[in-house]
């Protein structure tokens, strides 16, 4: 049974997919010149980054913010925040982040 | 006898009520949603976060040759878990046992309800599912109950991919019984594949295949249980059922205790369930 359970557990290991710039399917990959057309300084964006892997990728799949009304997707983004604790510094910085791929849905990355 | 039954059946109320509480205590707050019961997945919670778990085992059927007609146990384990940080969970259990079965050698039926003693987890998240291509945390529980001591130690591993979720758990544990007199080892893996419906529903298939090694002498026997796994979450709670018949079963030392060569009834049941609902805040 282990032997079988493992096959299909390296199966879909496999399978994992890609971003086409290099990021995890869940872990979406923002580019500098995006970063900083949302107003996010380098650090920022990697700090968001480490961020959203930590607080958000771990538990769910990546949901594009385009695919969204802005007003769902404060909402949201407050009940997500509770239950992931953000402290109100991480929801702000979040949420510039991720409203970097609601203003710009084409970037690469993010499908 | 009469009083009995009747603490029995106040201890067990107690225990629905008292879970019923907790439910409604936690309405309000946010979950941390589990798909399987029986294979933990690598995620940990958040730092800050608590949760409230409610379990719900139950295990039935034996046969008269191992002299426990009608058997039915019931586990309940009661846990507060606590996000330390990103990757550190700890839980603490209160555990309780419901048991029940009929002697057909001296046709007297056994009950008993007691205590189980109270168990530490400790979660530690080593490789995280978003960044890695399988996703790896280390599990470690003590359980003591005054007489019993038990350590039990998992591997944890799982990864998502879109809508389907796996996971396996590779699982030893030591349990030092009646004051360390006597020693008995458990080997367990369990695995489960489940596909997220909508966004509260989700439905896979859970197996167990657990052994025992009493003294860690000999490989006293093995039973495999699969079955559904159905998931249902909110918000702010979550509910997970298992249900698994025993689908194979040996027992390998001397003449077969339980006379059924296609299961294993001395240490394990015919039917294991699981109900965990879940609260966080």
């Amino acid at each position: 049974m282990l032997a079988a359970v493992l096959g299909v557990a390296s199966g879909f290991a496999g399978c994992q997919s890609s971003a086409p710039d290099g990021g995890t399917a869940s872990v979406p990959v923002l580019t500098a010149e995006a970063a900083s057309a949302a107003g996010l300084s380098a650090q920022e964006a990697a700090d968001a980054t480490h961020l959203y892997v930590a607080k958000c990728a771990k538990c769910h799949k990546f949901y594009d913010p385009a695919e969204y009304t802005q007003k769902e997707w404060d909402m949201w983004m407050r009940k997500m925040s509770r239950k992931s604790k953000l402290k109100p510094a991480q929801e702000e910085l979040l949420t510039r982040y991720l409203g970097a791929f609601r203003e710009k849905p084409d970037l690469p990355g993010t499908k | 006898m009469k009083n009995k039954t009747l603490n029995l059946t106040l201890k067990l109320t107690r225990n629905i009520a008292y879970a019923a509480t907790l439910a409604l205590f936690a309405a309000g707050a946010s979950a941390n949603d589990r798909l399987f019961t029986y294979s933990y997945e690598p995620e940990t919670m958040p730092q800050g976060a608590f949760e409230v778990e409610q379990w719900v085992t139950w295990r039935a059927l034996r046969n008269s040759r191992v002299g426990q007609d009608n058997y039915h146990r019931f586990q309940f384990r009661t846990e507060l878990e606590y996000g330390v940080t990103d990757r550190y969970t700890v839980g603490l259990y209160v555990n309780e046992q419901y048991e029940r079965f009929r002697d057909p050698g001296t046709r007297r039926s056994m009950d008993e309800f007691c205590w189980k003693g109270i168990s530490l987890e400790n979660r530690y998240m080593v490789l995280n599912p978003a960044t890695s291509p399988v996703g790896l945390t280390l599990y470690l529980e003590p359980t003591y109950d005054g007489i019993d001591f038990e350590l039990e130690q998992k591997i944890i591993l799982g990864q998502r991919h879109g809508d389907w979720k796996w996971a396996v758990n590779l699982i030893h544990a030591t349990e030092w019984e009646d004051h360390f007199e006597e020693t008995e080892g458990e080997v367990e893996f369990t695995a489960g594949l489940t596909r997220m419906i909508g966004k509260h529903w989700a439905l896979g298939v859970e197996a167990r295949n657990h052994n025992e090694l009493p003294e860690y002498r000999e490989w006293e026997n093995s039973a495999l249980y699969v079955g559904p796994v159905v998931s249902y979450r909110r918000e702010n709670w979550w509910a997970t059922l298992t249900v698994m018949p025993q689908v194979w079963g040996d027992n390998f030392h001397g003449p077969d205790p339980d006379g059924n060569r296609g299961l294993e009834l001395e240490g394990h049941e015919r039917w294991n369930a699981r109900l965990i609902f879940g609260f966080s805040f």
